[in-house]
């Protein structure tokens, strides 16, 4: 009796698994613009003041501007491609498990290739020094919290009210 | 200013320079407007930490607190020593054997399940242009992944990087005491 | 062991004494004694509140297990306080080999974010209370890498040598020096934006 219980649960996970594999993702990915130059054009939009205060405590620019910001349902194992701007591609593909297979094009040449894990409210951030001493950057995460897995599991805090890394 | 004299400026705040040294710098940062503001920074800030940690109260009572650390240590002390029970060595396989067999058909089942499921454990850069370097980083607490492309022709300032070698070649941090 | 002795009338030395002739009973008084400090130790290195009472729980195991070793050199409460510190430090590079980088050696890498940073004046912890200034303080320690914090609370807070740090974080002086520079402007700087926002 006990081992068929134990059988059930087993059939159970991995039906749970196969489902969540094959799950959608729907991805928001911005191209920033960072900067300590406070003479910017005017149609510069400054970026959310949750990703800036992130932004703002990891890197030195004194504003950060926001120059696209696309949403894109990412289908389970297939492959799309987002224009952030004329210089700039991104090959996305949601592989299932939160994970997603990033390709960064820039001018024509694949700068960055790499596989991550986004579960919400996660920010991945690619960034790298471009012209007078300012930044580029795009920022991804998933939106989509029914998609998730981990999104479910209780986290700890520590005293600041943040999870606890591990 | 190079680093190498803001650091200078550190240690002689710090007590950690000579006697010539000190007087050196001291004069210079008497006369140089950047070197004292930096002096006065490195100060205040030294000065405002210094004394003023936070108390903390460790958040469990007393006997609860004592209660886990007594049973760790008589936990340690059990294991360091054998077992004197007298019970034979066949009984103890016994005890042993039987609970494994039963839990051995749940485990390979179990194994299959979480193979399917299971995220990689880190994140894995494929490939970045030749030219340009990848630098990784998880922020936990602003739930942020950093992946910055540093291109990889730019010199670096070997001032910023001092070496980090370890200043002897000891034994685990565990014996060193005192 | 007398369970009539008042344990907590007793001198330190003499509860060490005790302790080390197996009275667990001595050595609960001294936990009880020290157990705030050794956990804020903990805490201000670990900045997790689970890892800093899991450490500061193996770190009194530890003190039982080597009572034999202490001397009397320094206090009771020194000598535990250098034992949490090591767990801690040992725990910190278990961290280390999990992360794959630090995000100040990342900034240093993106110009060297202490030479963007303006020189801090005024004094940013003027006028405020010994409270305040201990939890603002505590905010901008929260803010620091592990290792730059490490080095931060071993020369501020246990007022150690750059030696016996860079002994201990098993790193160069060199990587200490530039690692104090580096956590001492940040918080100010830190200091600095704390203070701005709880005047708007």
């Amino acid at each position: 009796m006990n081992s068929m219980f134990r059988s059930i649960l087993a059939v159970l996970f991995v039906t749970s698994a196969v489902a969540a594999r094959g799950a959608d993702m729907k991805l928001e990915a911005r191209l920033i613009w960072g900067t300590s130059d406070d003479k910017t054009d005017a149609k510069c939009k400054p970026i959310d003041p949750e990703l800036a205060g992130k932004l703002h405590g990891m890197f030195k620019w004194k504003n950060y501007y926001e120059i696209t910001n696309q949403s894109e349902n990412l289908a389970a194992n297939k492959l799309r491609t987002l224009k952030m701007s004329d210089q700039c591609t991104l090959q996305l593909k949601n592989v299932g498990g939160s994970r997603i297979e990033v390709n960064c094009i820039g001018q024509g040449k694949e700068v960055h290739k790499g596989a991550y894990t986004l579960d919400p409210p996660k920010w991945l951030v690619l960034g790298g020094n471009c012209d007078n001493n300012n930044a580029w950057f795009i920022a991804l995460r998933a939106v989509d919290p029914k998609n998730s897995i981990a999104s479910k599991v209780i986290t700890k805090k520590t005293a600041d009210g943040f999870p606890s890394g591990n | 200013m190079k680093q190498e004299m803001e650091l200078k400026i550190q240690a002689w705040l710090d007590g950690e320079t000579s006697a010539r040294e000190s007087a050196r710098i001291s004069e210079w940062v008497a006369r140089d407007s950047e070197a004292g503001a930096l002096a006065a920074e490195l100060r205040t800030a030294r000065d405002g930490v210094t004394g003023n940690e936070l108390g903390l109260r460790l958040p469990e009572t007393r006997e609860f607190y004592w209660s886990k650390i007594e049973r760790q240590i008589q936990r340690e002390a059990a294991s360091a020593s054998p077992s004197r029970s007298g019970v034979s060595w066949l009984a103890r396989w016994r005890s042993v054997l039987l609970p494994v067999t039963g839990s051995l058909a749940f485990a390979i089942v179990m194994l299959v399940a979480v193979e399917q499921m299971k995220e990689p454990g880190f994140d894995e850069i494929s490939a970045t242009d030749s030219g340009m370097d990848a630098v990784t980083f998880h922020d936990q607490s602003a739930q942020v992944t950093v992946v910055w492309l540093q291109d990889n022709s730019q010199t670096v300032d070997a001032a910023q990087q001092p070496a980090e070698k370890p200043a002897t070649d000891e034994a685990s941090s565990e014996t060193d005491l005192e | 062991m007398s369970k009539d002795h008042d344990y907590p009338a007793s001198t330190e030395v003499e509860l060490v004494q005790m302790a080390r002739t197996g009275n667990l009973v001595a050595f609960e008084e001294l936990v009880a004694r020290h157990r705030d400090k050794i956990y804020a130790r903990a805490y201000s290195m670990m900045r997790n509140e689970d890892e800093a009472l899991d450490l500061s729980q193996d770190a009194w195991v530890k003190g039982w297990q080597r009572l034999a070793q202490f001397q009397g050199d320094s206090s009771f409460v020194t000598w535990m306080t250098r034992i949490i510190i090591n767990l801690c430090l040992d725990q910190l590079r278990k961290h280390k080999r999990q992360r794959t980088e630090s995000i100040e050696a990342l900034e240093e890498n993106a110009g060297g974010i202490e030479r963007q940073m303006p020189v801090i004046t005024p004094n940013p912890t003027e006028g405020l209370e010994r409270a305040e200034l201990r939890a603002r303080i505590d905010r901008a320690l929260a803010q620091l890498s592990p290792e730059h914090r490490a080095v931060l609370v071993l020369h501020e807070f246990e007022d150690l040598e750059y030696k016996e740090i860079a002994k201990r974080m098993k790193c160069s002086i060199g990587t200490v020096m530039s690692r104090l520079f580096y956590a001492r402007r940040r918080m100010a700087s830190l200091l600095a934006g704390l203070k701005r926002e709880n005047l708007e």
